[in-house]
């Protein structure tokens, strides 16, 4: 018996050795295990936002990091893009250099990094004093020699890094005009309400505007009953193109939560939080646009205002039919009260 | 005994003229004063900054109705909750008349200057002994922020007016505006954290191995595209081949190409054709974003890449460990040249967008 417990303290001590060094060597691997990428590398900023001076240099940086396990041989060029205004969607053309590129030259043209090594790449601009107003263009890393495959496919990446450059010169205009304010729906049983802002660019420089859209009980209501944030991704509008914004309203009863399934789909699930019971809203309600954008001189405002309607009509039926059934209830009770008196009266009488 | 009668006669006449004559004069005291001012063409004061509770400069500019006359004070009454300087007047209210983008057309306001008195919300410019054309928009600056301080509710629709006066002082024009007052005008830097875009390709090589027409070719360990980005507004990847499907520059002696198929194409057995195939997981942050055009997930499925660069995948926010896995599917049919040498190069590009 006490030889059977001795060898059972062995074979279980020499198992959790034997489970713990697997353990420890599978950890020491992982640790140590170098993967073989491609392509990794991280860039800031992205996007590249500056003003320049025309006849005058100005130097911007971007740093480029190599995140992967080999030393990478990179090299730093010029793309173009296109934006689409109607689809919001961007192309990129990397082959095509844009205008702007005949005046840009590199600290490091070609650069090789290490693993975990960055490098600060300093970018010269000097455009001529009869330059344009704006540049919207692409910096591309990518890799000095490109993959090729005799058989079966080859991968290539680069990085785009979005430059938008203005140009401070007489003659620049900044200059937005507000072509559509909208809610997706006209009547809301819930909320969360949806604006879409549609904003052009009539001038000739990158403007990212920014405000508020105010949600009030009606057009002159001074104090709002929400301020949401405009464009709070400080997004930017090419000259010559429509860029759509988004806002929701999400302050109501119940409360709206986004939720992404697992196959990444968004969308909305009412919370009944009845200590948010205060934020029920029901009528008509005013959303007004106040978007600003910094003319060089002062702040333009531009606004707009739409109305829309919230009715959560199914709590509504709920209360009236409730209402309903509770004055049915007190009817038949005066009317059996009713009756009774009548009848005790009646045997008074009698 | 008659004259007594007479005389109550004679008051209940002059009673009952009274009352009209009463309403008629108050009618032409109304009608006067309704002509004693005119409403300015046009009336508009420019804030510089919009922020409550933010000190401002700003623009104050009318174009008269009534031309005939001098003004002698311009008196603009500012919102109520608009904190206005009261002392200094001819520092803290000191004007200018240099256009800094005025409204087009604006002319300087001749002979304005500094206040002569602020009283509750009415700051009453001097304007001696001008003589304004109602052809012509005037405008002048007030340039010290001391001035005025936004109310620090925000809110739209607040009200104010414009009124040139006489030297009684007497209203000659007047006109209301609107303001509006934003919890936040401009975009403050405070954090040195930069917007960042990182991209890893896992492999720079998928060797589709042999073709043969009784089997359909996939990628055996897809290659996978791997974003981590803060950029708030999202990113984009995009991807193009250098040959728009599979090419062999011997194949049948002049060369021959398998080539891409279109947007939610299936490769099938038997039949030439060439996809690409992706597939999403993220584990943080903005979800990605597949084209249907390019959804992979099912054997063959995917669409073809071609020469010019096409969205394969983007998200609207930041992105942690969003992983893109790219399947590459080949068939061929049976009388496919034969050739060892059957390649394509494709390029993907990620960035953080704008």
């Amino acid at each position: 018996m006490k030889l059977r417990k001795i060898s059972f303290v062995i074979v279980s001590s020499f198992s959790l050795l034997i489970v713990s060094s697997t353990i420890f060597i599978a950890l020491t691997n992982a640790d140590t295990t170098t993967s073989n990428e491609a392509y990794g590398v991280q860039v800031s900023p992205s996007p590249l936002v500056d003003t320049i001076v025309p006849g005058v240099t100005t130097t911007t940086q971007i740093t480029v990091l190599n995140v992967s396990s080999a030393t990478e041989n990179l090299k730093i060029t010029t793309g173009s893009f296109l934006y689409n205004s109607g689809s919001g969607s961007i192309k990129i053309n990397s082959n095509t250099p844009p205008q702007i590129a005949q005046y840009i030259t590199y600290s490091n043209p070609e650069f090789s990094l290490t693993p975990g090594q960055s490098i600060p790449e300093s970018i010269t601009i000097t455009v001529p004093k009869n330059a344009g107003f704006s540049y919207s263009f692409v910096f591309l890393i990518k890799k000095q020699q490109t993959v090729t495959a005799t058989s079966g496919a080859a991968y290539n990446a680069a990085i785009a890094i979005f430059a938008l450059i203005n140009v401070n010169r007489p003659g620049a205009k900044a200059s937005l005009s507000v072509i559509n304010f909208s809610t997706n729906k006209h009547i809301y049983e819930y909320l969360p309400v949806n604006f879409k802002t549609s904003i052009y660019n009539n001038g000739n420089t990158i403007i990212s505007p920014y405000g508020n859209v105010y949600v009030q009980r009606d057009k002159s209501s001074v104090t709002p009953i929400s301020t949401l944030t405009f464009n709070p991704n400080n997004s930017y509008i090419l000259p010559s193109t429509t860029r759509s914004l988004s806002n929701s309203w999400v302050t109501g009863f119940p409360v709206p939560n986004s939720v992404t399934s697992s196959s990444g789909v968004q969308s909305v699930k009412l919370s009944w939080e009845w200590s948010k019971l205060n934020d029920l809203r029901i009528g008509e309600y005013t959303a007004k646009l106040v978007a600003v954008y910094n003319n060089g001189y002062n702040e333009v405002p531009i606004t707009r205002t739409i109305t829309f309607w919230v009715i959560p009509w199914v709590i509504l039926i709920i209360i009236f039919v409730a209402a309903v059934i509770i004055l049915f209830n007190l009817w038949l009770i005066f009317r059996r009260l009713y009756r009774l008196i009548k009848r005790i009266f009646h045997k008074s009488k009698i | 005994m008659k004259n007594l009668k007479s005389l109550t006669e004679d008051r209940k006449l002059v009673k009952l003229l009274t009352i009209p004559v009463l309403v008629f004069a108050i009618f032409l005291q109304n009608i006067g004063n309704s002509h004693a001012s005119a409403q300015l063409q046009e009336a508009s004061v420019l804030f510089d900054r919009i922020q409550v509770s933010t000190q401002t400069t700003g623009t104050v500019c009318a174009k008269p109705t009534t031309g005939a006359g001098a003004v002698a004070s311009v008196a603009v009454a500012f919102p109520t909750g608009y904190t206005l300087a009261t002392t200094a007047l001819s520092t803290n209210w000191a004007v200018s008349t240099t256009n800094l983008a005025w409204p087009t057309g604006a002319i300087a306001w001749p002979n304005i200057a500094f206040p002569s008195g602020v009283a509750g919300q009415v700051v009453t410019f001097s304007d001696p002994a001008t003589t304004l054309s109602t052809s012509s928009l005037y405008c002048f600056n007030w340039t010290n922020p001391a001035a005025v301080q936004i109310t620090s509710t925000p809110g739209t629709s607040y009200t104010g007016s414009i009124t040139t006066q006489t030297s009684v002082p007497a209203a000659i024009d007047t006109e209301q505006y609107t303001t509006d007052a934003l919890s936040s005008d401009q975009i403050a830097v405070t954090a040195t954290v930069p917007e960042a875009f990182t991209l890893v390709l896992s492999s720079s090589s998928d060797p589709l191995g042999n073709l043969t027409s009784s089997a359909i070719s996939s990628t055996i360990t897809p290659i996978t595209v791997t974003i981590n980005t803060n950029a708030a507004n999202g990113w984009q990847v995009w991807a193009a081949d250098a040959n728009s499907g599979l090419k062999s520059p011997t194949a049948g002696g002049t060369g021959h190409t398998i080539a891409s198929l279109g947007l939610s194409s299936v490769v099938t057995l038997g039949s030439e054709g060439y996809n690409t195939g992706l597939t999403q997981t993220t584990t943080l942050g903005a979800t990605a974003t597949i084209p249907t055009g390019y959804q992979g997930g099912t054997a063959g499925h995917g669409g073809g890449l071609t020469t010019t660069y096409a969205t394969i995948a983007s998200a609207t926010g930041p992105s942690q460990a969003a992983v893109l896995s790219m399947t590459d599917n080949a068939a061929i049919s049976a009388i496919t040249p034969a050739a060892s040498n059957y390649g394509d190069t494709i390029t993907v590009v990620g960035g953080g967008l704008f």
